[in-house]
């Protein structure tokens, strides 16, 4: 890194402008809590730093990226959320529990009290933990740049590969929508980790049912931590429609996760430890909704 | 034996805030990285990249040169590169308990991290880009890293002997191959333990400088200031001329038990001549300190139908990584204690620790008794179940009292409870909690453990601590304690305070400088209350026999009659006949009669014998408990949660009852966490978990709340009866753990750490297969 | 590298120093102001040793840039009491017992103050969830979280008497 510069702009327009400006686009940042370690790691190892942008633009607690608000049809969430908002927002908790759920097992306490809903989508690691919960919510991300004018995407659309989304060089994302139409839909959040705490996750799963009485509408189901990019478990999905959900239509369909998940040997898990969870965690969320709408 | 009565103490046993405690929470505590001193050079340590390497050549101009940098150095620049350690005790004991200090690496390097090269710059990127510049030319060599494959011949020789044996140990006992033959039934199994990193908040740390009188001053967070002795060789100063001072610690757990930043520190101080301060980060203290043992044991055990062992025997190897260090003595922890606290007529260990090309291990919480703990409570539980009895039941037709024979045939002298704690730990379980959905199994179990207190016998050891009044009736103890964080400190001031009848807010403890405090030995191996509180109880009765000598003459009483409390001489069956002890004190004073003292404790000794065979007294005493634990495993994920955690110890006597609290809750967890999480991971030497984001410990969200339970027999050696917890309450968390874990899900599982994913295995491997096909299990008509 | 001038309300003194835009908090507490109470554990937020409170919320210090920190108010534990006035929650770590080397404790102070100041009546469970981001080695936790509890009590209390 060889930043010199720090900029901390007073509102989005001059956030926009700075990143408008001719020359090499500046390193943003806003929690920090993927940006500093990144940069710790980079340091510590032997090799000389990188060559890399000179500004430092911080949108953490600019106002206009901050917030929770009902617009119309959806939820609109600023990028410089913190989790920590997130997770204790009424609106949040009881339009879209599954976001509430996994904003408040990111990190830990001191973590969410930085860490913004936009830097978790943009650094896009696969085990992002809000990406399921949003893609199961069919979220859709706003970005804004000095080029173009606002522009929003499917947030299935967003992640391109391995920790790399679909934004321009100049493009940042300032809101994450969520649909309100129906809300609240029946929905879970499961992350697994090593521990209960300040854990990387080793498979997350999020859904969100529609159900007329206890026959799926329409299903939507995500993982992170099983792919290079948080997915949408479609074949899953399909399967489930139109059916009279119960514990053995959820373990029958769930089977079909492996077609959409391809995971890693790490340090934290092998691949074929993750396949098995995956399944059963998909498994669980909707049978535990079954078993919800029959109550 | 219990107690009958209860003593009525002053302040021993009394859940007393420590002095300490208000410091460290108001933020006033200083630790080795909080002082400042104009003028302090950066340090940097540059560190082998290679497990294995000859080192070819070592360039050190083109970092010289840099910007900023007052210092390069390499092996070649140590006065005394290599030394034989004595590793912070004084008498050489030989057999391997003194062993080689490297500072630097030289001609080779054994494992990746070792340290090549140190620089000191003016600021810390200068020293960083000093020590990047240093070119060392490496022969990278294949290596061994395993220590069942190094103890082979042909391999990979690690050091610079032709074996990478580093020691071997055997324990007889009556004869274990009739023993067997008379079993009716007989477990055999391999267990597995990994590597483990101490993980203290606070990284290792220090400064160094040349003290206005020339004497080479270090001031550093470790557990052993008695190193200064090795620094001063190394740096061929005579031992009077350099000081090591310990501030408060930020934890150790044995980590800090070797020198660690020590030795850079005096020789870039010397050679700057200015001050220079080291401070390892967190990836750093992982890559480059010792680590826990792991160990490879095959244990075999034999019991009769009537549920009586009979015989044991059990085959250890264990990993000594780069170096030797404390190997040899944790080995023979281990060998002394792999039998666990029960009664077995026929005993065969054998055991050996290999060096290989992984990081070093040395000194951890436990030292040699978790590893074997964790086998010999698997081993019982797996055998309880052949015989159809409880875990407790078996255990309580087995364990030892005072009188009955370790392995080693030495026969425990102190008080032995072992039974009632087991009892008391089962039964603080309570109510089995029921499964709080159908994915999940409810499982309990319970470990009995021993643990020595006090340093091996062989090793002569000692204390020393000066207590006196001064002329206002305060009192200050000096002792050359290290204080880690147990208490170390506070005890000696509580013990005084008891002693000498004032409050404990009127002692002040000046501890942990070898210039300045009589040398108390190492804070290791649960000693300190053991020895410094046993040293320091007997020169404050010194100073108190001096004052009711006085006090009798001043008020024309037996000295029988008189006591001290509460800053006042007391007389029995006279409220009016009172003195203030302070005029005591001072009519002492101005007559020549000494109102301080300074007094030495001598542990039991003994000499090494020359033998393979480890026989008799090792240590001066042992501690005893039980663990009982709780769990819910999810049978999807192979998660654990742990519900329930009793720790049961007969302490002895509590000296400080929210300390000793204290000590069995810490305890308790570290080994749920030995249990579940930690596990340094390595790859060919090369540290793969190397960050805190990769190695866990336990948070507060996977604990449920420890319920300490003490009995206090007065048994044991330290002062007031007590006996040393620091370590005890570490060894027997993990086995209780893991055998309500096997409770649980059905199956018993024989490595550490139980990740959900070794259980979420097992469980699928059950699925596909009828029987588990994991130990031999005979059973005789 | 551009230097910036950056003042940050350290327990209600203004604080002014230069620092690169790279440097965290914590460095810059510790190492140009001299607040040594700051702990650094591991540098990355994993441990927590360096927690304090920016603008009133409990954060990693080693997570956020000092120039972040510009013109914000940072409060330490020397910030929440003293031994001439101490905060209940100090109080009741050194009367259970919950400080052994003390390493953890100032920054866990104040997560558990910045819970507190949320939450009057919490569970065990709740409390064990607000410290998770703050690793200890020596306790075992049950003592820290016994003080939490008992300062609630005694911060609930303290609060119907002055309503």
């Amino acid at each position: 890194m060889t930043l010199d510069t720090y900029i901390r702009p007073a509102d989005l327009e001059e956030a926009l402008a700075v990143l408008a400006q001719p020359g090499p686009k500046p390193q943003v940042v806003a929690g920090g809590t993927d940006f500093v370690p990144m940069t710790r790691k980079m340091r510590m190892t032997d090799t000389p730093p990188l060559e890399g942008p000179s500004v430092l633009l911080d949108l953490s607690k600019l106002e206009d990226l901050c917030g929770v608000r009902e617009a119309g049809d959806v939820l609109e969430i600023g990028a410089a959320t913190t989790m920590g908002v997130i997770a204790a927002h009424p609106a949040v908790r009881e339009l879209v529990p599954v976001l509430a759920a996994a904003a408040g097992s990111v990190g830990s306490p001191l973590v969410r009290n930085r860490a913004t809903v936009g830097g978790n989508l943009v650094t896009a690691s696969p085990s992002a933990d809000t990406a399921p919960a949003l893609l199961a919510a069919d979220a859709t991300v706003r970005m804004a740049g000095a080029e173009a004018g606002p522009r929003e995407l499917p947030l299935a659309e967003f992640f391109v590969d391995y920790r790399t989304t679909a934004l321009r060089a100049g493009e940042i994302v300032t809101h994450v929508l969520v649909p309100l139409v129906g809300r609240p839909v029946p929905g879970r959040f499961e992350k697994v980790g090593l521990r209960n705490a300040d854990a990387i996750s080793v498979v997350c799963a999020a859904c969100e049912i529609e159900l007329d009485g206890s026959i799926c509408r329409a299903a939507r189901i995500a993982l992170g931590a099983v792919a290079p990019v948080p997915v949408r478990a479609l074949a899953v999905e399909a399967a489930l429609r139109g059916r009279e959900l119960d514990e053995d239509v959820a373990a029958e369909c769930a089977r079909l996760v492996h077609e959409h998940i391809s995971p890693i040997d790490d340090l934290r898990a092998s691949g074929r430890y993750r396949g098995w969870v995956a399944e059963a965690v998909v498994a669980r969320m909707v049978a535990d909704i079954a078993r919800e709408a029959r109550a | 034996m219990m107690s009958d009565e209860t003593p009525d103490y002053k302040v021993i046993g009394r859940a007393v805030p420590r002095h300490d405690a208000r410091d460290k929470v108001f933020g006033t505590t200083r630790y080795a990285d909080d002082f400042v001193m104009p003028g302090t050079l950066h340090a940097k340590v540059l560190r082998s990249r290679y497990a294995a390497a000859k080192i070819v050549s070592v360039d050190t101009s083109r970092a010289a040169a840099m910007p900023g940098v007052h210092a390069v150095l390499t092996a070649a620049d140590v006065p005394k590169n290599e030394t034989t350690s004595k590793f912070g005790q004084t008498h050489s004991a030989g057999g391997g308990f003194e062993g080689l200090y490297r500072v630097l690496a030289d001609k080779k390097v054994r494992y990746m991290g070792e340290a090549v090269a140190l620089v000191a710059a003016e600021t810390p990127a200068q020293a960083e880009e000093a020590a990047r510049a240093v070119e060392v030319v490496y022969d990278p060599q294949p290596g061994v890293f395993d220590p069942v494959e190094a103890l082979k011949p042909g391999a990979y020789l690690v050091g610079e002997e032709d074996s990478n044996v580093v020691c071997a140990y055997k324990v007889r006992k009556g004869d274990a191959d009739a023993g067997f033959a008379h079993a009716d039934v007989i477990v055999e199994r391999e267990y597995r333990v990994p590597f483990g990193d101490h993980v203290y908040l606070e990284p290792e740390s220090g400064t160094a400088w040349i003290d206005e009188d020339g004497v080479l001053t270090i001031r550093a967070s470790t557990q052993v200031i008695e190193h200064f002795r090795d620094i001063a060789d190394i740096m061929d100063l005579p031992h009077n001329r350099v000081r090591v001072i310990a501030p408060m610690l930020g934890g150790g757990f044995g980590g800090k038990e070797d020198i660690t930043v020590e030795a850079y520190l005096a020789l870039l101080a010397y050679r700057t001549k200015r001050p220079v301060r080291l401070t390892y980060t967190r990836e750093e203290s992982i890559l480059a300190h010792s680590k826990r043992h792991p160990y490879v044991m095959r244990y075999k055990t034999g019991a009769t139908r009537d549920g009586k062992l009979v015989a044991m025997e059990a085959d250890i190897v264990s990993d000594a990584g780069g170096y030797p260090f404390l190997s040899p003595w944790v080995l023979l922890y281990s060998v002394v204690m792999a039998t666990g606290p029960y009664i077995i007529p026929n005993v065969r260990v054998d055991a050996a620790s290999a060096l290989t090309n992984n990081t070093f291990t040395s000194a951890y919480r436990g030292f040699g008794a978790p590893q074997v703990c964790f086998a010999y409570e698997s081993q019982m539980d797996a055998l309880a179940e052949k015989l159809g009895l409880s875990p407790l039941e078996f255990r309580e037709r087995n364990y030892l009292h005072t009188g009955d024979e370790l392995g080693t045939g030495y026969a425990l002298e102190s008080a032995v409870l072992t039974d009632e704690t087991a009892r008391r730990a089962w039964e603080a379980l309570g109510e089995p909690t029921q499964p709080r959905s159908p994915d999940e199994v409810i499982g309990r179990g319970i470990a009995s453990g021993m643990q020595s207190y006090g340093r091996l016998v062989y090793l002569h050891d000692s204390s020393r601590a000066f207590v006196g009044f001064e002329l206002d009736g305060t009192v200050v103890v000096r002792s050359g304690v290290q204080d880690i964080g147990g208490g170390q400190a506070s005890s000696i001031a509580q013990i005084s305070a008891e002693v000498l009848g004032v409050p404990m807010d009127d002692v002040t403890v000046y501890f942990g400088d070898t210039a300045l405090t009589p040398l108390a030995g190492t804070t290791t191996a649960t000693r300190m209350l053991y020895m410094s509180g046993n040293a320091t109880l007997k020169a404050a009765r010194a100073v108190r026999e001096a004052i009711v000598a006085k006090a009798s003459e001043m008020l024309e009483v037996d000295s029988d009659q008189i006591d001290l409390a509460d800053r006042m001489v007391v007389v029995a069956g006279d409220v009016g006949k009172t003195l203030p002890i302070v005029d005591v004190v001072r009519a002492c004073a101005s007559q020549g009669i000494p109102i301080s003292n300074l007094a030495q404790f001598n542990a039991p000794s003994r000499d090494l014998e020359e033998s393979d065979y480890v026989v008799g007294q090792i240590h001066p005493d042992y501690t005893f408990g039980t663990h009982a634990a709780e769990v819910a495993v999810d049978t999807r994920t192979g998660k654990v949660t742990v519900l329930k955690l009793v720790a049961s110890f007969d302490v002895g006597q509590a000296i400080n009852k929210l300390s000793a609290q204290g000590q069995l809750e810490g305890g308790t967890v570290c080994g749920v966490g030995y249990a579940l999480l930690e596990d340094v991971k390595m790859d060919k030497g090369r540290t793969v978990t190397c960050a805190l984001d990769t190695y866990l410990v336990p948070t507060a969200a996977d604990m449920p709340d420890v319920e300490a339970i003490m009995l206090e027999s007065r048994g044991g050696k330290g002062p007031f009866g007590a006996k040393g917890i620091g370590e005890p309450s570490s060894t027997s968390g993990a086995p209780a753990v893991t055998n309500a874990i096997n409770d649980a899900i059905g199956i018993r599982l024989t490595e550490l750490p139980f990740t959900p994913e070794r259980i979420l295995t097992a469980l699928k491997e059950r699925e596909r297969s009828a029987a588990p096909a994991r130990d031999r299990v005979t059973e005789t008509a | 590298m551009d230097m910036h001038e950056i003042e940050i309300q350290v327990n209600g003194r203004p604080m002014r120093t230069t620092v690169e835009v790279d440097e965290t908090l914590v460095d810059v507490l510790r190492h140009k102001l001299g607040v040594v109470e700051v702990k650094n554990g591991c540098g990355q937020g994993d441990c927590g040793a360096c927690t304090v409170l920016l603008d009133g919320e409990a954060v990693n210090s080693c997570l956020t840039l000092a120039v972040q920190a510009d013109g914000r108010s940072v409060i330490t534990t020397k910030g929440l009491g003293s031994a001439e006035d101490p905060h209940p929650i100090q109080t009741a770590f050194i009367n259970h017992g919950a400080v052994q080397c003390g390493f953890c404790s100032s920054g866990m102070v104040l997560s558990a103050a910045s819970f507190l100041n949320q939450t009057t009546t919490p569970t065990r469970e709740e409390i064990r969830e607000a410290i998770s981001g703050n690793l200890c080695r020596c306790t075992g936790y049950t003592k820290i979280v016994d003080a939490i509890e008992e300062a609630a009590r005694h911060m609930a209390q303290a609060e119907e008497r002055s309503a």
